[in-house]
């Protein structure tokens, strides 16, 4: 008897005895209670999982039907990964239903059995939690920007000297990771300060198509406590830099004014630090500083690293075309939000995302709560994967848990 | 006008270096762009000695910045004939040297704005080729078929190859064309220059159908048949002599170290440009010019009522270059 319990408590905690399991068939109606959820796919997202099928089957017979698609191709693909966990799913869960009913029955003659019917549920139990967990990541919507390259743009927070000297050791960390990587990059812009090693802003460009995806939880607040260099007492001091982390649209390489085309005529006012008088062949200036204003949003863009001035008003359309495409973004995601339940949490943009303790030796990442004790791999870039894997899951998680609530 | 002494004292405390730049281009924000390109430089040439073998020391590093800041600032040289080098276009990289006009960022301006536009709406490059295209082309006009298959640009007074060489990097044939640039400048110095140029940026338009052909000739005393030619540019000489000794209108930087025979003209030029291009029937024509007024007066001279032109401003507001098109 006490066995009977021990298998029918975690799937309905209410019921105690062996009367009221007779006479109710569990099995079929069981809420999903909070064990439970990591097997059974809540009502609705089955629902939504099984209207992803129906699309699959039309695009497939679209396909067929009208030729070949590779975007549509691409999608089918895709959602074959779905149909067919799903269709595992949909097999496992009477055989579960089956053998519950086999192991709670008061029949005699599966008494015998009912050894060895637990034993098959914990068995398929493991199987539907690995398929429910890869129908739910399925049903993740995947970030529209997901596939681009990106840019990182580094600033320095409250802190001072120590901030902007912290926000170029960022930089650099991000550089020896890209570099450990093997992702080509570039230094669109530095802005340093002169006497310190520090920078007031810098913007890395990462060419390497899906890089979005993997840094884009990097934005925020980066917060470092250590002994500054230019500390001469030798207290610990707190700073910070910030990091954003932006879609790139444009490659840079191929079509240098594909960018600049993006706007319309008078959406953008652009404002060279000219030199005054003649021009042309009456002066020879070396001044290529570019200004971008975006009219309607009042986002600036300078830029003035390159002696080209073409390539200097490239670079800054390409930036300004990121941030904007970021803040449109972001402004759907926050408008989403207000239409959906509270409860969804926030995967971006959380403020103060990391701590790098240097007299800890120590990285603790304050959304997963992740802690590395190895913060000079990280500040070298070499263990900085555990970490981006580890914010990785989170967010995955984040992800799926606001589906729930959301479904 | 006189440097106000507080802000040498400032860029003296940042850096010494920074204090000897800003005679030559007074600002410190500019100042410290152009130590960094000069810092950048001098790192990058004695890495590369160090790499051959020689011994470079930090001590080497600093004389040299030192120098070209000196030179720079003090001496008024340009800083392209320092570096060796101007940056042009999409992926130029333009050698300078004495004796040859330095690329302006105007030119560079007006002539993307050109070639970009010829490149989007011009039939020659939307118009895709069709197969069966192919099959009509018999031996017999086999030289002219090709003659239309080729969208010729002739760049005059072309100076360092800076203007031909963005056409040939702009102006990307589409399969089964081809672009044919030449460019014609009177002194040898600067074809050569031209030359260097093209082998050294070569990279930019090769694996494309892409020509770029460099010719010593005097366009005022040489006739030239332009009768091949889609279109003719032109960067002339425009600054009349009043202007070239009035520190006025002209830096000194620009007097004292680049050539008379490339800034000090006019008129005629205009009158020869747009005489070889009547006669070759050249169907347009983009020049570029001093301002406004210099831009009435061509249009006044040279275009008549087969002609319509129209003028381009650069990004600081001032008339730079004549866009002129033959009225069918």
């Amino acid at each position: 008897m006490s066995m009977f319990r021990a298998v029918v408590r975690p799937l309905a905690p209410s019921i105690r005895t062996p009367f009221l399991v007779s006479t109710f068939p569990l099995s079929r109606n069981f809420r999903v209670g909070l064990e439970e959820a990591d097997y059974r796919l809540h009502p609705q997202l089955l629902a939504k999982a099984q209207s992803l099928r129906t699309e699959r089957d039309k695009l497939l017979k679209s396909l067929t039907d009208h030729g070949y698609d590779p975007a549509k191709a691409l999608e089918q693909t895709r959602l074959d990964a779905l149909a067919s966990s799903l269709a595992r799913y949909e097999q496992f869960v009477p055989t579960l239903d089956d053998l519950h009913k086999l192991a709670v029955s008061q029949d005699p003659e599966s008494l015998e059995l009912r050894d060895a019917a637990l034993e098959e549920m914990e068995d398929v139990k493991q199987q539907l939690r690995y398929i429910t967990g890869k129908i739910k990541k399925a049903l993740v919507p995947t970030h529209p920007f997901a596939s681009y390259p990106c840019l990182l743009e580094f600033r320095p927070g409250v802190g001072g000297a120590e901030a902007a000297i912290f926000a170029r050791d960022l930089m650099d960390m991000y550089i020896s990771y890209l570099t450990l990587k093997k992702w080509r990059y570039s230094i669109l812009h530095v802005n340093e300060i002169s006497g310190a090693d520090g920078i007031t802003e810098g913007i890395l460009s990462v060419e390497e198509p899906g890089a979005y995806e993997r840094l884009r939880f990097e934005g925020g607040i980066h917060r470092v406590q250590r002994v500054p260099t230019t500390e001469s007492k030798g207290r610990v001091h707190t700073s910070a830099a910030a990091v954003v982390v932006l879609p790139q649209l444009d490659s840079g390489g191929e079509d240098s004014t594909a960018a600049e085309r993006s706007f319309a005529p008078g959406e953008v006012r652009i404002d060279i630090m000219r030199a005054r008088g003649a021009g042309g062949q009456h002066v020879n200036t070396t001044e290529s500083a570019v200004r971008l204003t975006h009219i309607p949003t009042g986002i600036t863009v300078s830029m003035q690293d390159n002696r080209s001035q073409h390539k200097n008003k490239a670079k800054a359309f390409m930036i300004l075309r990121a941030r904007l495409a970021e803040k449109e973004y972001a402004e759907q995601v926050a408008h989403e939000r207000q239409s959906r339940s509270a409860q969804v949490t926030s995967t971006d943009r959380s403020d103060k995302l990391r701590t790098y303790n240097f007299p800890q030796n120590r990285v603790t990442d304050h959304r997963c709560g992740f802690t590395m004790y190895d913060l000079n791999g990280c500040m070298d870039g070499s263990s900085l994967d555990t970490l981006l894997d580890s914010v990785a899951d989170w967010a995955q998680e984040e992800e799926m848990k606001n589906l729930e609530i959301t479904e | 006008m006189r440097l106000p002494p507080a802000r040498v004292v400032r860029a003296w405390r940042e850096s010494p270096n920074l204090a000897q730049l800003l005679p030559e281009v007074r600002s410190i924000a500019n100042a410290h762009s152009e130590l960094r390109w000069i810092s950048e430089y001098v790192r990058e040439k004695l890495t590369d000695r160090a790499a051959k073998g020689m011994k470079v020391s930090d001590n080497d590093v600093q004389r040299m910045i030192n120098r070209l800041c000196y030179l720079r600032g003090q001496k008024g040289f340009p800083l392209q004939y320092l570096l060796g080098s101007q940056p042009f276009g999409d992926s130029l990289d333009i050698q300078c040297r004495r004796g040859v006009l330095i690329p302006r960022w105007e030119t560079e301006e007006w002539g993307i704005k050109v070639a970009q536009g010829i490149r989007r709406s011009h039939p020659f490059f939307t118009e895709v080729q069709r197969d069966s295209d192919y099959t009509q082309v018999s031996v017999d006009n086999a030289i002219s078929e090709h003659e239309i298959q080729t969208f010729g640009v002739l760049d005059l007074c072309t100076g360092t190859g800076c203007l031909a060489l963005l056409f040939a990097e702009q102006l990307r044939p589409p399969k089964a064309k081809f672009v044919y640039v030449e460019g014609v400048d009177k002194s040898p110095t600067a074809i050569e220059l031209a030359r260097l140029n093209r082998g050294n940026n070569a990279r930019a338009f090769e694996g494309y159908g892409t020509a770029v052909v460099f010719t010593t000739a005097d366009i005022l005393s040489f006739d030239i048949t332009t009768d091949q030619f889609d279109i003719i540019i032109a960067n002339p000489p425009y600054i009349s002599e009043e202007r070239y000794h009035s520190s006025q209108h002209i830096t000194r930087s620009v007097r004292n170290f680049e050539p008379r025979l490339a800034l000090l003209g006019g008129p005629e030029f205009y009158r020869r440009i747009f005489q070889l291009a009547r006669e070759g029937e050249v169907p347009a024509v983009v020049c570029e010019i001093a301002d406004e007024e210099q831009l009435r007066e061509i249009v006044e001279e040279c275009v008549d009522d087969e002609w319509v032109a129209g003028g381009i401003r650069d990004s600081a507001g001032v008339a730079r270059a004549i866009i002129a098109w033959h009225n069918p």
